[in-house]
């Protein structure tokens, strides 16, 4: 499946995550709409009921509207894409300084190599 | 009628000695996928020949939407069996017209757009076509249906990675909402993020119905894994 | 839906029975020409033997079609009913009664087909017999308008007894049609019940079927032709064969139906497909 999904974690909660990253990361723009429930659930190859339960949270969220006209579009508040893509970054982040230390680099470490590997001068 | 398929007491018997289905009572809901799980000869075929009037039940019955297998019932199933029935004289289009006349829920433009986008030439008679794209033929045939319960029988065993996302695709992008698709399998891991429930059958008698979320929520694990875990030898 | 049945029944059986009856006539045109052929007064010795050959190979294509036609049918009824293509067969929207008819309804059409284009090519073969043989320029039409004449003279058209016969012999004609179509589903239909070996199932049933209809004939026929020829003398050897042949046509519809409702009841209530 084009989607990569494993059976470790819940489904569900994979294809939100990768529906967020391709609304944060522009692949659906702002404003625009976003293919139906069907089509998504058979690009991933998921049961539409998931896909549907996937879309709802979204909707929560705020980051998809249903139109009654043009079915699901992605919002146009920039402010909340940003924000969530903060949250992405802040999780990955997060998830990266966790296995730095669990290597045994302390802070000085991570942000020189941090420097290295984004072309920078180290201090 | 909230129930699809009723089945009570189901029982067959091969040849007087050779119990396929033993005493099997099971319903099924409207708008699920649903897995129709277990190794081979645990009756799973056998069941969905039975729901389809092809097998007769040794005791017990198979309702689907209230009534028995017959003309009424077939008229609202779409049925994959795990062979070819398609007759090798015929030319595609001649199988369109068919299912067309006797189906009133065949939607043959839903037909022609699938088989173009695979290329697949309405003129060929079956008998030109290899044996991949004559299951994707009848597979077509069987999804162009409005049906409200679509029987599939190891729709994808012995295909390569590219025909079971296509088959996958097909069956996803076609049924309709409230209509249920039961889909018989030994190969759980390549389906199983696309079923809502399962249905494990082990020599004929029902181990387990259970939503798909249920037994990863419960369980801790996957269908898959769960599934090798019943079924250890 | 027993229209669209039939239509697709139709369509995709007609060819094969087609082809066999065209063949036929083919054989017997081609039969008959060798009367014009100096045969018997030709020095090549070689000729005449050839010329046999053509007759028995127009005798046994008679034999061949007839045959033919009916094991093709048989073929297709099992092939649709009871292998891979019973699946769609049995999963139509249709009643078993619909399902049955549209089988033996083109069976019968191809069974009265046959019979009629092997009458034809006796005709064609006999015709041209005659013709090539009287030397005197006999043409076609005088043939048979001279065959009518004959009839004529010999009170064939007021004889009462004679158009009993004919009636009787076209009853008897039209049975046959509907037990031939009839045996063929119901000896296929019942060798669905024998597990494993179902095509010898099949021919078993029809030889059994047919056995039983011959000691039903023996046990109602016998006594009655005794009867009659015992107790006065008949006129005419119409007057016994007439009652046998209404009595055989009785029977075979008697039986026909008994195998309709039968192998109808097989399918409904006993079908078992592998």
């Amino acid at each position: 499946m084009a989607w990569n999904l494993n059976s470790d974690r819940p489904i569900y909660a994979q294809i939100l995550e990768r529906i967020q990253m391709q609304i944060v990361s522009g692949v659906y723009q702002p404003g625009t709409k976003i293919p139906s429930v069907r089509e998504l659930a058979a690009d991933a190859g998921v049961n539409p009921n998931t896909m549907q339960k996937a879309l709802a949270e979204l909707e929560r969220s705020g980051l998809v509207m249903t139109q009654r006209t043009s079915g699901r579009v992605v919002t146009e508040d920039l402010n909340m894409i940003k924000e969530i893509r903060n949250q992405l970054a802040g999780e990955q982040v997060k998830e990266f300084v966790k296995k730095m230390k669990d290597l045994g680099f302390d802070r000085e470490d991570i942000i020189d190599l941090l420097t290295k590997e984004t072309g920078g001068e180290s201090a | 009628m909230s129930e699809l398929v009723e089945i009570r007491n189901l029982t067959k018997v091969y040849d007087k000695k050779k119990t396929a289905l033993n005493g099997l009572n099971l319903t099924l809901p409207r708008g699920r996928i649903i897995g129709l799980l277990g190794p081979n000869g645990s009756g799973k075929t056998t069941l969905i020949k039975i729901m389809n009037g092809l097998l007769t039940p040794t005791e017990g019955e198979v309702l689907v939407g209230g009534e028995k297998p017959g003309p009424v019932t077939k008229a609202h199933i779409s049925y994959l069996p795990e062979r070819t029935y398609l007759s090798a004289g015929k030319k595609v289009s001649e199988l369109l017209a068919f299912f067309e006349d006797f189906y009133e829920d065949f939607r043959p433009e839903r037909a022609r757009e699938m088989l173009a986008s695979l290329s697949i030439d309405e003129n060929a008679k079956i008998k030109t076509l290899s044996k991949g794209t004559r299951e994707k033929v009848q597979l077509i045939l069987v999804m162009s249906r409005d049906a409200d319960l679509f029987v599939l029988d190891e729709p994808i065993a012995g295909v390569d990675p590219a025909a079971r996302d296509y088959i996958i695709r097909t069956i996803i992008t076609n049924y309709n909402e409230n209509a249920t698709v039961l889909l018989s399998t030994h190969l759980i891991s390549d389906i199983e993020n696309i079923l809502d429930e399962v249905v494990f059958l082990k020599e004929g008698n029902l181990v387990l119905q259970a939503t798909v979320e249920e037994i990863r929520e419960q369980k801790g694990k996957s269908v898959d894994a769960y599934f090798r875990e019943v079924f250890a030898c | 839906m027993l229209g669209k049945l039939l239509k697709h029944e139709w369509r995709e059986i007609w060819k094969i029975p087609a082809i066999l009856l065209g063949i036929l006539l083919v054989v017997s045109v081609f039969a008959g020409s060798t009367f014009f052929a100096p045969v018997w007064d030709s020095e090549l010795s070689g000729l005449g033997i050839l010329a046999m050959l053509v007759w028995m190979l127009y005798y046994f294509a008679i034999i061949g079609v007839s045959i033919g036609v009916t094991l093709y049918l048989a073929i297709h009824f099992y092939k649709t009913m009871f292998t891979d293509e019973g699946y769609l067969t049995h999963t139509l929207p249709v009643t078993s009664h619909e399902l049955l008819l549209s089988k033996i309804l083109p069976m019968m059409a191809w069974q009265m087909l046959a019979t009629v284009a092997i009458l034809i090519s006796v005709a064609i073969f006999g015709s041209m017999a005659i013709l090539a043989l009287h030397s005197d320029g006999l043409t076609f039409r005088e043939v048979y308008r001279q065959i009518f004449e004959v009839l004529a003279e010999e009170g064939f058209f007021g004889n009462m007894s004679l158009i009993g016969f004919i009636t009787s012999m076209l009853c008897a004609f039209l049975a046959g049609i509907v037990s031939g179509a009839m045996m063929i589903v119901g000896s296929v239909s019942i060798g669905q019940m024998v597990g494993k070996h179902k095509v010898l199932g099949s021919i078993g049933a029809y030889f059994a079927i047919n056995t039983v209809v011959q000691i039903l004939s023996c046990i109602v026929f016998v006594p009655v032709v005794v009867f009659k020829v015992s107790n006065e003398m008949p006129e005419s050897v119409f007057d016994v064969l007439t009652p046998c042949y209404f009595g055989m046509s009785v029977l075979a519809i008697l039986v026909s139906v008994g195998l309709y409702f039968l192998s109808e009841y097989l399918i409904r209530r006993k079908l078992n497909l592998d």
